[in-house]
């Protein structure tokens, strides 16, 4: 098992977080079951007040899990590698996880995006004087409980996997990837050109999908949800440009293809903003796509809904712009810089 | 804009921490129109000041809702119910007020929500300081009023936004007559531009008000209208 003062904070704040989910989950359980918002009688009338007081106490675990999941990424990106002899960056620190890493942040993310949709829906259903979204919501909110539970079991044996002591060499994880030249110059068979010209054609088409969708007042369901579809496309493709192609203009060194390497102080930290960015464009998209149906007819005014949807869009815009001018703009400064770009 | 305020089978249900409950208000159905003086009296422990406080929305009933405009104001959870309050006038039997600022701040508190200028929550204040003929405490700090004095604050707070809702609990307990003709006459004002004005009181106060007010009498929890 490996220990660290951080684990404890991760831990405290998974428990709490899960222990408040628990407690709003039996109030969704009764919401779910009983609600009837044109009968004022005293279970009615209860339920209302129960029902506000889980909704403090779900914002109260979103922003805990939020906190808990940057800790993570901070500890395995920038402390945890420190007491892992071998390790350099939180390659390493996952190299030690022996796999289960991965598993971890999936349901990190998996929570992430459940509780940020239905804080969203939340805030929506608080705009109307007779919450009409409240029986749907604690549905949604009844997802939560399990998929809780199952990240904080599993932040526990990610973390009881690791042998404390035992050598990592996680730059052998990086340049063990590839054989020669040519594999390292391409993903899943294809060359790097290729990936770079897919990465800019959908961002350009994700800030103009989303600039359409942000900054304007009208309703437009086909290009929110297309902004949607390209923005599911786009995180696979940005995530494997920037790691394989992009971050050599980070680190000064081709074929480095480590995508924890870019949270280290000596790049500046540049991972932050970057996944960052990326983070805000799921979580976003998956508001955009999931937000309109479920807010439904319930909804009495669609007004609320759009501009919920249209401040996603403005969103995913901002985060992408931002996760743009941070990859690209190395490589126009090397190239104006040197005359030629990093792989020549 | 005229608004009535109406109470559907309105019960307010204490418990007594023994597993039972003390029923204050009774399944109580009543309607206080606008542009008239509602007087609700009744025995000390009757519930007046629940009833006062259920309207307000300072207490949430245990079942049945307080209706303004056709909606369920008693219902109303957050800023929606920040919203309701902000249309009510309270005069508090127990003022309330803020002990460590003075007369003229403690009126101008309620007009910060409104977002109003300073020097207009100024003008305004000092206007219904003069109303209650306060002007000359305007700069005392509360703690140094009398009782009355402290009184008068609590009325020209509650009225210094001109709501729609007034809702007055003893408001001239404390009041020598000519201050209580005062304090009346200016609860009658309010009628005058449409609110809604409900005062609990007790009986021997009620017969002072002027006009001919609807008076009600609380008992057992039920709301019962009096006749003159």
């Amino acid at each position: 098992m490996f220990w660290h003062p951080l684990l404890l904070a991760i831990f405290c704040a998974q428990i709490v977080a899960l222990v408040l989910v628990l407690t709003a989950g039996l109030t969704a359980f009764r919401t779910a079951l009983h609600w009837q918002p044109h009968v004022p009688d005293s279970r009615q009338l209860a339920l209302e007040a129960q029902v506000a007081a889980a909704s403090i106490q779900g914002r109260a675990a979103y922003g805990l899990w939020l906190f808990a999941a940057f800790l993570l990424v901070f500890g395995i990106a920038n402390l945890f590698h420190h007491s892992i002899p071998g390790a350099m960056c939180g390659t390493g620190v996952f190299q030690a996880m022996s796999g289960s890493g991965s598993k971890l942040l999936l349901y990190l993310g998996v929570v992430l995006l459940l509780t940020h949709l239905w804080y969203a829906l939340d805030r929506l259903n608080g705009l109307q004087v007779d919450l009409p979204l409240t029986a749907r919501n604690a549905r949604l909110f009844l997802t939560l409980p399990p998929v809780a539970l199952l990240t904080l079991i599993q932040t526990y044996q990610t973390f009881a996997a690791i042998v404390p002591y035992q050598p990592v060499d996680c730059c052998a994880v990086v340049y063990d990837q590839f054989h020669d030249l040519q594999q390292a110059e391409s993903i899943i068979g294809l060359g790097d050109p290729w990936w770079l010209g897919v990465f800019l054609v959908l961002s350009l088409l994700l800030l103009s999908l989303g600039a359409a969708n942000g900054f304007t007042t009208s309703d437009r369901p086909k290009t929110r949800l297309a902004l949607a579809a390209v923005g599911t496309l786009w995180l696979p493709v940005a995530a494997l440009t920037l790691v394989n192609i992009l971050s050599a203009y980070h680190y000064g060194v081709l074929q480095h293809h480590c995508p924890w390497c870019l949270f280290l102080p000596e790049h500046g930290l540049v991972g932050y903003p970057l996944y960052g960015a990326m983070v805000v464009i799921a979580m976003e998209g998956f508001t955009l796509f999931f937000l309109p149906p479920m807010a439904g007819k319930a909804f009495q005014s669609n007004r609320q809904v759009t501009k919920r949807c249209r401040q996603a869009a403005q969103r995913i815009t901002f985060a992408g712009g931002t996760f743009l001018i941070i990859t690209l703009g190395p490589p126009f400064f090397w190239r104006l810089r040197y005359g030629v770009w990093m792989s020549g | 804009m005229t608004a009535a305020l109406t109470c559907h089978n309105l019960t307010v249900a204490f418990p007594l921490g023994n597993g039972k409950k003390r029923v204050v208000l009774n399944k109580l159905n009543a309607t206080f129109p606008a542009g008239q003086i509602s007087i609700v009296s009744g025995a000390i422990g009757a519930g007046k000041s629940t009833l006062l406080n259920v309207l307000a929305g300072l207490l949430r009933p245990t079942s049945g809702e307080v209706r303004a405009n056709d909606q369920a104001v008693s219902r109303w959870m957050g800023v929606h119910r920040d919203r309701w309050r902000q249309q009510v006038g309270i005069i508090f039997q127990h003022h309330h007020l803020l002990y460590g600022y003075t007369v003229l701040e403690n009126i101008m508190l309620p007009l910060i929500p409104w977002g109003r200028t300073l020097s207009a929550c100024r003008r305004k204040s000092i206007a219904v300081l003069q109303q209650v003929d306060l002007l000359r405490c305007a700069g005392d700090l509360v703690n140094t009023l009398s009782g009355g004095e402290k009184q008068k604050t609590t009325i020209a707070r509650a009225l210094v936004t001109q709501p729609l809702f007034v809702l007055a609990d003893e408001p001239t307990a404390h009041q020598d007559d000519e201050s209580a003709a005062l304090v009346l006459n200016l609860l009658d004002q309010c009628t005058a531009r449409k609110a809604v004005v409900i005062v609990a009181t007790h009986e021997t106060q009620a017969q002072a008000f002027p006009g001919k007010p609807l008076r009600f009498r609380l008992e057992s929890g039920i709301l019962k209208p009096l006749a003159y």
